[in-house]
């Protein structure tokens, strides 16, 4: 792929190795092989720790004094608290509590991995298909199989219409199917996407800015907006990600 | 000497609480919609489903044609299918985004019936908390403008 | 783009699962539990607070209300003393001029009944000294002595037509 080169330095939009895909290239720190696989811990896997690292220090340290009255970081950290449960009761409703750890940690893992995308120089491993799709992989089939533990082999239902003549049901269980599929994908691909293209933007605005030198101020502007911009979108989409899982999980609780 | 015509000092305080009390209720009942409804939350989302379901009948055609060595039929037919999937993900996402509006307007509403009547005290508030609590979990009561305000009143 | 070289696939799904599950097993048996629990304690706290604070309300205003009560009671009662002492005063007032104008009325009624008694005295002695007077006038002009009775009846008789005289 072209990016591969541009690594080398032969990159036409920045000039300062600000190419814009090259934030996206994984690098191994050290270098892991397991049999034909290949485990290194990379930039992304350091980043991945850094954002557990963060969201830990967030939820533990103001809370080690217990206080009653909560200071700046508790409440912080409550009002993530309070964000998820929100959003877990709203959709799934009292059953859902019980997987609130869960959707508690994708939520946050998410949110900091968005957020921490936005540091220069960092690495965004939500922008890769990969993680995202693995995490909607996790989702989706947590989902389906807490719809099938619950409700049998009743659940297969869910893909069957209600009040729809039988003569379609075959073409309608099989549209069904595929709009019950294409969830783990939508979830994944709005994700990846929405961060692709965000920190793309951003790194080749960044390179306009370094390379217009004075005249880089008007691109600056629309740098700071942008950024203004990508910082909601991060948010958004952790949120989004987290609450489409917590009706994904409804579904599979109650089958609407 | 007080007068006996004049209302009791403790009056206000009885406010103050019933007020507080109240607030906290709205607050419970209030529900945190980020996203669900918005628009740009709401465009990315539509946007999305609708290309991953024809990716996804897509796919599933092109595996199946491979399997079967049917190909292009099988394409055709999921293509058209995961079409209908996606427009069937597109009706439900724009149902759920109005049941989501008109779920927070009855609230907003709701929420001004609590500030008028008085009737939502305790049992209310109580099972609010007990609706409100994942796991072992409950919501607090951050400390939001409208607490501000009571406070100050009086 | 990078994001589709399956060279680092398995890195990525590898390490995203081993943070993942270590962020979990962090939040779910110490972060989320503790947060759980100083929120719940604060929930409780506040409802607690608010439920003690409605009590003392209640308690204070009953201590108003009965306090108004004792106020309004005092000044009721000091209303009365008040009412009972004026009267009381009246009608000492009025005893005592009641007696006075009595014995004021007696007092006038003895001096009435001494100035009479002195008028009278005096109109006897008038009528005695009258008719020694008309006894020894008429012996002196008749030279014969009228007895002293018809003298007398006559000195009366004159007065009395006097009197009338004088009245009308």
């Amino acid at each position: 792929m072209a990016e591969q080169t541009s690594t080398n330095g032969g990159d036409g939009g920045g000039g300062f190795g600000l190419h814009p895909m090259e934030q996206f290239e994984l690098s191994p720190i050290v270098p892991i092989q397991i049999g034909d696989l290949n485990l290194s811990f990379t930039n992304s896997s350091l980043w991945m720790v850094i954002a557990v690292a963060i969201i830990s220090a967030l939820m533990m340290l103001p809370t080690r004094g217990r206080a009653l009255i909560p200071g700046r970081a508790q409440a912080a950290a409550e009002m993530l608290y309070e964000v998820v449960a929100n959003m877990l009761r709203d959709s799934a409703g009292k059953e859902g509590r019980q997987y609130f750890p869960f959707v508690f940690c994708l939520f946050s893992f998410l949110l900091i991995g968005n957020l921490q995308g936005l540091i220069p120089g960092s690495f965004t491993f939500t922008s890769h298909i990969v993680v995202t799709f693995a995490l909607a992989a996790v989702v989706f089939l947590g989902t389906t199989a807490i719809g099938f533990a619950r409700h049998g082999i009743g659940f297969l239902k869910f893909f069957a219409p209600e009040g729809a003549p039988s003569w379609s049901l075959p073409l309608l269980v099989l549209i069904e199917l595929i709009s019950y599929l294409s969830r783990p994908v939508s979830l994944a691909l709005r994700l990846f996407a929405n961060m692709l293209v965000g920190h793309a933007l951003l790194k080749t605005l960044a390179g306009f800015v370094f390379v217009l030198g004075i005249a880089g101020v008007i691109p600056l502007a629309g740098l700071v907006a942008i950024t203004a911009l990508e910082v909601l979108i991060a948010i958004l989409q952790a949120y989004v990600f987290a609450i489409l899982s917590c009706i994904y999980l409804n579904d599979a609780l109650h089958m609407h | 000497m007080p007068d006996p015509d004049e209302p009791s000092p403790l009056k206000g305080l009885g406010e103050r609480i019933a007020a507080r009390r109240e607030a906290r209720a709205r607050d419970q009942a209030r529900n945190s919609s980020l996203a669900s409804t918005s628009g740009l939350g709401l465009g990315l989302r539509i946007a999305t489903e609708l290309v991953s379901a024809l990716a996804v009948g897509v796919a599933i055609g092109l595996i199946l044609d491979t399997w079967l060595n049917t190909a292009p039929w099988l394409l055709i037919t999921f293509f058209i299918l995961g079409a209908a999937a996606a427009m069937t993900n597109l009706i439900r996402t724009a149902k759920e985004a109005d049941a989501a509006q008109a779920r927070e307007r009855a609230e907003a509403a709701g929420a001004d019936g609590a500030r008028d009547g008085n009737a939502r005290r305790d049992g209310d508030t109580r099972a609010d908390r007990d609706r409100e609590r994942p796991g072992t979990g409950s919501r607090t009561d951050t400390n939001r403008p409208g607490n501000g305000g009571n406070e100050r009143e009086g | 783009m990078p994001q589709f070289n399956p060279e680092w696939f398995a890195s990525q799904i590898f390490w995203l699962i081993v943070t993942f599950v270590g962020l979990y097993l962090i939040m779910s048996r110490v972060a989320l539990p503790r947060m759980a629990q100083i929120m719940e304690e604060r929930q409780d706290k506040i409802e607690d607070d608010l439920a003690k604070a409605e009590k003392l309300r209640q308690e204070a205003e009953e201590v108003y209300q009965s306090y108004e009560q004792q106020l309004a009671e005092a000044r009721q009662q000091a209303q009365k003393m008040l009412k009972d002492a004026s009267d009381q005063l009246d009608k000492e007032q009025r005893e005592r001029h009641e007696a006075f104008s009595k014995e004021l009325d007696q007092k006038i009624d003895e001096a009435e009944q001494r100035i009479d008694s002195a008028k009278q005295q005096a109109l006897d002695n008038l009528q005695s000294v009258a008719g020694e007077v008309a006894q020894q006038a008429s012996a002196k002009l008749l030279g014969e002595q009228v007895a002293k009775d018809k003298a007398d009846a006559a000195v009366k008789d004159a007065m009395k037509r006097t009197q009338e005289g004088g009245q009308a």
